[in-house]
């Protein structure tokens, strides 16, 4: 690729800062005395201390999996604080003019529509700070409706019977080396309740940020769909530069009734490290599952993964319910240093179930960035139907790109198909621009949303328009 | 790589016999020959019989092997007299490695050292691999294919190579493996190694029939392993054909082949490999080919087709790594799954750094027709080059209803339908092979296990190839 396309991506993180916040920090190192002073802090109910004891004891007992394509310095898992907390008077804030002045600021920063009046914007948030969510919007509104949005911490205390009934049913705690070390140390997250035949009045957000270093963050989200209700759920992260690397272990389990539909859409920007040297930045090793219990259920997973020095993540569909579909859009990003390891999993259980994957991996600089997913038709699964496409762009002559498919197929009626391609953006195409007084970089970025133009098309309103710009942004002048 | 290894296995005391045999008796083998093969060995051993968990071997089971109590090597030289003679008429070498190295005519010959160079730079492996290593470690032969420096095919030209070619060969890979109709096990390391020279091309077919063994406590053993290279601008036609010699035959065996191939500037090849496993077959086949293309402007052309009842399974392993810019791949694998049969295809596009300019396709395509048979596929691609062209596409269905009821409407009945419908599936890999002779072999035996070619109503099938009468 000639030296103008080698210029668009040097763009400063702009999330980087630090809020100044007194933090309430457990010390280093793990044991299960940790996860005992956890679940005590958050006064937990005895069976969550079980869960979590029960995890951890799993856990010490696993291997931290080596198989994916991404490579980085073993994690000493005794130099993470595993609890970090804004100090703050014990019962959760009233209203907002309660909240610290300065986590307003920052979210206000970030860009978080946090304060009420910003009715306009007419999305609901549970804002996670570090390890706590400090702040959850429209929470009266939406139970008017039957609808629970709260923090995971608030749910347990309140709905403990829905939480014992769903926690672990979707990623269980012997699932994975991580999803086992988020079960056990896990701080907060969010929890979404839908009744029957609710549709769920506004969009649900969570904004994760973390803001302590070496702290690491475990949140844990759960969402409940009853039968013949729909939601749709966003979720953002960011986090200050550091130059020590993050570990960011999440869980996230959907499940979804007879017709339920579930949204869930994700757009990651992770601090992603030093561009040059590649110092610091988040493990981003996060297990995302949802299951279509109910027949002709929905779950629809779509991310925009920009962020993170390493991205480890797998959003999943286990297709139970006869009629249920499973989709995933993806669009994944790496430049400079990242590495990206992603895709999904598609467990077809039930008859007719129907899943398409849609994954669009961009690389530039010395990055790498591999789509690993999986399609699999069990005997029980009469008429099953897959579709994947994943295509590959590459920016620059430095990164690799990388398609480990799986595909797994035990019945005659079920079909699968799957198709991929590798393209760049070739001189011919900027120069078409060009001709039509296009600068280079404009060019690059009209190219860029066009080939992830399937994934952004299926983005809620306003974060299809933040995701355009992220791209744009992060490579500015790796193209040029 | 963790690996316990098994030494109590009975597969593992047949091992090292062989090995003591091989040590007691050590031939006429030159001392650096048998450093490359202790070199082998010890590889083998570090590494040990690959269990689920490596991924290259997840779907094989290997118990049943480990377990199994292989008694005879075939340890004499090969004897090749009519293929040596058949060889001579052509103007090529053929030889066995063994014999040679007491031939002081073939050891001073002006090309022995090339030969020799050869066999050193194929004895030990980039990736290593536990069935390889062992192959290297106790063959009991090497075939030797030279073709010298602008051998071609008499009465053809060079760019015509749909017609028929004077070099075709026609190996019987059973006279290589030795087996016999015997009630003890078999146990066999066939190693080949083809040499073309500059320009040089040769066509050859692998056929390999295995015989019909009786089914209690039998197991066949065989890990053949093929070297295949090509100077500048040689052609190659290759074509691996595993099939019952009989129909009615009950195999039970473990056949692992591997291919490694390495292609100069310029050079042509086009791999196809056969697998017909008919009802009773229980055979378990791993193909692992392996293509580097070293060079500018290299082409290769990989086939595969399995045809599969019974309880046969077939895992291929496909790797096609561009090592140097503007060189040309394409594989095309396809699967016809009926009873309980397994298929696995593991294919890689692996593009190098500076590879730019590569062209390079992978595709695999699967028929299943019954519920109990199953299909793992694996298309990956492996790209650091910014400036390239790579695809691959991976499906697995059943036949068209559209394209049935089509025909159901011309007043073709569903059975006759299935059968053109799951032959025309297959026949697109069969005409891809570059000798006609062989095409129509190969149809023959397609259609015989797909339980075709008995039955008058398929009378079309017949009709369809040249040179048969209608029944």
């Amino acid at each position: 690729m000639s030296t103008s396309l080698e210029a668009l991506t040097n763009q400063e993180y702009k999330y980087g800062f630090v809020t100044d916040v007194e933090s309430d920090v457990l010390p280093k190192g793990l044991s299960e005395e940790t996860v005992r002073q956890i679940s005590a802090k958050k006064n937990e109910p005895e069976f969550m201390l079980a869960f979590r004891l029960n995890a951890f004891r799993h856990w010490q007992k696993m291997t931290e999996p080596d198989w994916a394509n991404v490579h980085y310095p073993a994690i000493n898992y005794q130099d993470i604080s595993y609890y970090a907390a804004p100090k703050k008077p014990e019962a959760k804030k009233a209203s907002l003019d309660e909240v610290d002045p300065e986590l307003l600021a920052t979210f206000d920063k970030l860009g978080i529509p946090l304060s009420e009046q910003k009715r306009l914007s007419g999305v609901a948030v549970d804002a996670v700070f570090d390890s706590v969510s400090v702040a959850t919007t429209f929470k009266k509104d939406l139970l008017k409706h039957g609808v629970i949005f709260c923090s995971f911490s608030e749910a347990l205390q309140e709905y403990p019977d829905l939480i014992q009934q769903y926690l672990g049913s979707v990623v269980p705690v012997t699932d994975n080396y991580f999803s086992a070390l988020n079960s056990a140390v896990f701080s907060d997250g969010s929890f979404v309740y839908i009744p029957k035949n609710t549709i769920c009045p506004m969009e649900l957000s969570t904004y994760f940020r973390i803001n302590t270093q070496d702290s690491g963050q475990f949140e844990r989200t759960l969402i409940i769909c009853e039968s013949d209700s729909k939601v749709s759920y966003l979720e953002g992260c960011t986090a200050p530069k550091f130059d020590t690397n993050q570990l960011h272990a999440a869980v996230v389990e959907l499940v979804a009734m007879d017709r339920a539909e579930i949204k869930y859409s994700t757009v990651q920007n992770w601090f992603a490290g030093d561009p040059k040297t590649g110092k610091g930045g988040i493990y981003n090793f996060v297990t995302k599952r949802g299951k279509c219990q109910g027949e002709s259920s929905r779950i629809s997973w779509t991310q925009v993964e920009t962020g993170s020095a390493i991205t480890w993540k797998y959003p999943s569909c286990i297709l139970v319910g006869d009629n249920s579909v499973g989709e995933f859009y993806s669009v994944a990003l790496t430049n400079h240093l990242q590495q990206a390891d992603t895709g999904t999993k598609m467990v077809h259980i039930g008859k007719n179930t129907r899943s398409r994957i849609i994954s669009k991996g961009i690389s530039a600089g010395k990055s790498a960035n591999s789509y690993r997913g999986q399609v699999s038709m069990k005997k029980s699964a009469v008429g099953a139907r897959n579709y994947t496409q994943c295509d590959s762009m590459l920016i620059g002559s430095a990164c690799s790109a990388n398609t480990f498919p799986y595909v797994d197929v035990q019945n005659a009626s079920a079909r699968v198909e799957h198709e991929a391609s590798t393209s760049k953006i070739s001189e011919e195409q900027l120069f078409y621009f060009q001709q039509r007084g296009i600068g280079t970089e404009e060019a690059v970025s009209a190219i860029i949303n066009g080939f992830c133009k399937e994934v952004f098309s299926e983005l809620p309103g306003e974060f299809a328009v933040e995701a355009t710009r992220l791209l744009g942004l992060k490579l500015e002048n790796s193209v040029g | 790589m963790a690996v316990t290894l098994m030494p109590h296995t009975k597969f593992q005391q047949t091992l090292e016999r062989v090995r003591q045999q091989d040590r007691q008796e050590p031939a006429q083998e030159p001392a650096w020959y048998q450093a490359l093969r202790d070199e082998a060995w010890a590889l083998y051993q570090a590494l040990g019989v690959p269990t689920h968990r490596h991924e290259a071997w997840k779907y094989i089971d290997l118990k049943p092997l480990q377990a199994a109590d292989c008694v005879s090597q075939q340890r004499d030289p090969y004897d090749w007299a009519s293929l040596e003679q058949q060889a001579k008429a052509l103007g090529i070498h053929i030889f066995s490695l063994k014999k040679a190295f007491g031939q002081p005519d073939i050891l001073s010959a002006p090309w022995f050292p090339r030969i020799e160079a050869v066999l050193r730079q194929t004895a030990t492996e980039a990736t290593p691999d536990a069935f390889t290593a062992l192959n290297m470690a106790l063959h009991a032969d090497v075939l030797v294919v030279l073709v010298p420096e602008n051998k071609q095919p008499e009465n053809k030209q060079p760019d015509n190579s749909q017609a028929e070619n004077n070099t075709a060969l026609n190996l019987e890979l059973e006279s290589i493996l030795a087996l016999g109709q015997t009630k003890e096990t078999q146990f066999s390391q066939p190693r080949l190694l083809f040499v073309l020279e500059k320009n040089a091309s040769l066509s050859l077919m692998l056929d390999s029939r295995l015989k019909a063994v009786s089914v209690t406590q039998t197991m066949f053993f065989s890990n053949t392993h093929t070297s295949v290279v090509l100077a500048e601008g040689a052609s190659c036609n290759l074509c691996y054909v595993k099939a019952p010699d009989s129909p009615e035959a009950t195999v039970d065996n473990y056949s692992f082949f591997s291919t490694r191939v390495f292609q100069a500037a310029g050079s042509r090849l086009n791999l196809s490999t056969f697998n017909f496993a008919p009802e009773r077959d229980h055979s378990v086949i791993r193909q692992d080919i392996q293509v580097s293309l070293l060079a500018e402007n290299a082409e290769c052309t990989l086939n595969g087709l399995s045809v599969l009842n019974g309880r046969a399974q077939v895992f291929n392993h496909v790797n096609v790594v561009h090592a140097s810019p503007h060189c040309t791949s394409q594989q095309t694998f396809k699967g016809i799954l009926d009873g309980q049969s397994v298929s696995e295809f593991d294919g890689t596009i692996t593009v190098e750094r500076h590879a730019q300019k590569t062209d390079a396709q992978q595709l695999n395509k699967n028929l299943l027709l019954s519920d109990d048979a199953r299909v793992y596929t694996r298309p990956q691609l492996r790209i650091d080059a910014d400036d390239v062209k790579c695809a691959h596409g991976a499906t697995v269905g059943q036949l068209d209803d559209a394209q049935l009821f089509y025909l159901a409407s011309r007043g073709i009945s569903t059975e006759v339908a299935q059968c053109i419908l799951t032959f025309g599936f297959a026949e697109d890999i069969i005409q891809q092979i570059p000798v006609a002779s062989w095409q129509m072999q190969l149809e023959k035996q397609a259609l015989q296990v797909l339980g075709h070619d008995n039955n008058p109503k398929n009378c079309f099938t017949s009709c369809l190839q040249p040179g048969q009468e209608c029944h």
